[in-house]
């Protein structure tokens, strides 16, 4: 299928055909792409970043990686894993800025005076979802990110260490300690 | 009380994450099937996954993401229409980086030709950093892929490096373990290891003998020492200068000043037929034949005739390549004739 034929009439256009239209410059192409993943990029970006104040911009970011790197893509199915992939890696990239410390600062400040103060959220804390997600979000960076990508994104490891430029033996270690951590803090937290 | 672990249970992780292949994947599904705390331990696994999975994520609403969209669509429209002004800057600089260090790797190629004209070929840097104790012995090769440090005997101190894209592989007499990011301890002995104590990550260890395991920071392994007075009382060739204890608690990074356990085996007050047959080539079949024949006993249920077999073996092959399990076989038996 030609992907500049395929662009304006229909959103049938394949990943693979949108992502090479947008290597030849198609504006639409983006939109496209977009319009499928922009969902799943930004939740993926929420649950890694625990930061929903970055969502935006890292969503913005990847996008916009994409479309330089489009003659990249490797002609898979779909470009969700290739698009969450580029994703993880500014998330990884970003944390690296001393204005997070400041941020990182003002973010628990505020969710420590938010644990204590608001007896609704004490209550939605029970919820067994709430618990988990509650969990995940006090997992360090990386280990989530790695755990996101396994078991929410099923990336396999290879990729994963691909993606964020690491041993894989690393992101085996982070995922066993990931999930060692979430089971301890949910142990933790069982009602009694 | 609680029951020891399954020592497959980090098999299930390991599977999960394409750590296992092969035999060892289908070794490790087979063993999940009947084993219930594997089973159990694959179900919580899994059941974690699930809920992750399954965690809803607020995606952007609706106004932010048309927002988000715009923004997007303009920033990328303005790229294509007028990429020079983003793009003539870095690429001259790109250029002039280039070339200046082109220009100074080819000045420090001719510097250090003319200081050291006999330099080695370049090769990886090694990943791992070996603090070995005197007297110990190993070798470390470093290959593109993979790094093998070839562990004989003593004890160090292991510290490995982040290596991106190699495999770090220590090879022990009696089996392997694969580092998979960390700084442990290693202590060897006679062919055989005798301790490993995690300080940071996790080690994957695949000794003879022995299931494989996994050991996390904190976690030591060490090998089961002979019993050694009891077999002071039934032979009264072997004479014993180290006590059961010393060999036992010997922990953490051991010198090599201290007792070997294996110091109480027969050798100079030996028999003249049992000098004949040394751990030389030859004697390996016969050794091992030794070895089966006591172990066919043992299973047979015959203990008295295992008993002697193994006394018989340890006169015959006093640095066999088995003695220490014999030994514990040959001093079971004496604990059990002396109840």
């Amino acid at each position: 299928m030609n992907a500049k034929q395929a662009l304006s009439p229909s959103a049938e256009l394949s990943d693979a055909s949108a992502l090479e239209a947008l290597s030849q410059g198609h504006i639409g192409a983006l939109g496209v792409l977009y319009d499928r993943y922009q969902g799943a990029v930004s939740s993926f970006v929420r649950r890694a970043t625990n930061d929903a104040s970055d969502v935006e911009d890292v969503v913005h970011a990847t996008f916009m990686t994409a479309a330089k790197a489009a003659s990249n893509f490797d002609g898979r199915q779909s470009c969700r894993p290739w698009l969450v992939g580029i994703a993880a890696r500014l998330v990884h990239r970003r944390k690296r800025g001393l204005s997070r410390w400041a941020r990182a600062l003002h973010e628990l400040t505020v969710r420590e005076g938010d644990r204590y103060t608001d007896p609704h959220r004490e209550l939605a804390a029970r919820d067994e979802v709430q618990r988990l997600s509650d969990a995940l979000a006090r997992l360090t960076e990386s280990k989530r990110v790695v755990l996101l990508l396994a078991e929410s994104e099923g990336l396999p490891s290879e990729e994963i260490a691909e993606i964020l430029g690491i041993p894989v033996g690393t992101v085996w270690t982070r995922l066993h300690h990931a999930r060692r951590d979430l089971r301890r803090m949910l142990e933790r937290e069982v009602p009694r | 009380m609680s029951a020891k672990p399954c020592a497959r249970l980090w098999q299930i992780e390991a599977a999960r994450d394409d750590r296992l292949t092969g035999k060892d994947l289908a070794s490790a599904l087979r063993h999940r099937e009947t084993c219930a705390e594997c089973t159990a331990e694959a179900a919580r696994v899994s059941e974690l996954a699930t809920g992750i999975a399954q965690l809803p994520a607020e995606p952007l609403d609706a106004i932010t993401a048309r927002r988000v969209r715009q923004r997007l669509l303009t920033a990328f429209n303005a790229s294509v229409l007028d990429p020079a002004p983003a793009r003539a800057f870095p690429r001259f600089a790109g250029l002039l980086a280039c070339a200046l260090v082109g220009a100074l790797g080819v000045i420090c190629f001719w510097v250090g030709r003319a200081r050291a004209p006999a330099a080695p070929p370049t090769s990886p840097s090694p990943a791992v950093e070996i603090q070995a104790s005197s007297g110990a012995r190993f070798s470390d090769r470093v290959e593109p892929r993979l790094e093998r440090v070839e562990f004989d005997d003593g004890s160090a101190a292991l510290t490995v490096h982040p290596h991106t894209g190699r495999r770090v592989l220590i090879e022990l007499p009696d089996g392997e373990i694969e580092d998979l990011g960390t700084i442990f301890q290693l202590r060897v002995e006679d062919g055989r290891t005798q301790q490993i104590s995690v300080t940071d990550g996790r080690i994957a260890v695949r000794l003879r003998e022995q299931p494989p395991f996994s050991l996390g920071a904190g976690e030591t392994w060490q090998r089961e020492a002979p019993r050694l007075p009891a077999v002071v009382a039934t032979s009264p060739a072997i004479t014993s200068s180290a006590t059961p204890s010393r060999v036992v608690q010997s922990a953490h990074v051991a010198t090599h000043e201290r007792a070997h356990p294996l110091s109480a085996l027969p050798s100079p007050a030996l028999p003249i037929e049992a000098r004949h047959e040394g751990p030389s080539a030859d004697n390996t079949n016969a050794e091992d034949d030794a070895y089966l024949g006591i172990i066919d006993s043992l299973r047979g249920g015959r203990g008295a005739e295992a008993r002697a077999r193994a006394k018989d073996y340890l006169l015959r092959f006093p640095n066999g390549f088995r003695r220490v399990e014999v030994l514990n076989i040959a001093t079971r038996g004496a604990d059990a004739g002396s109840n």
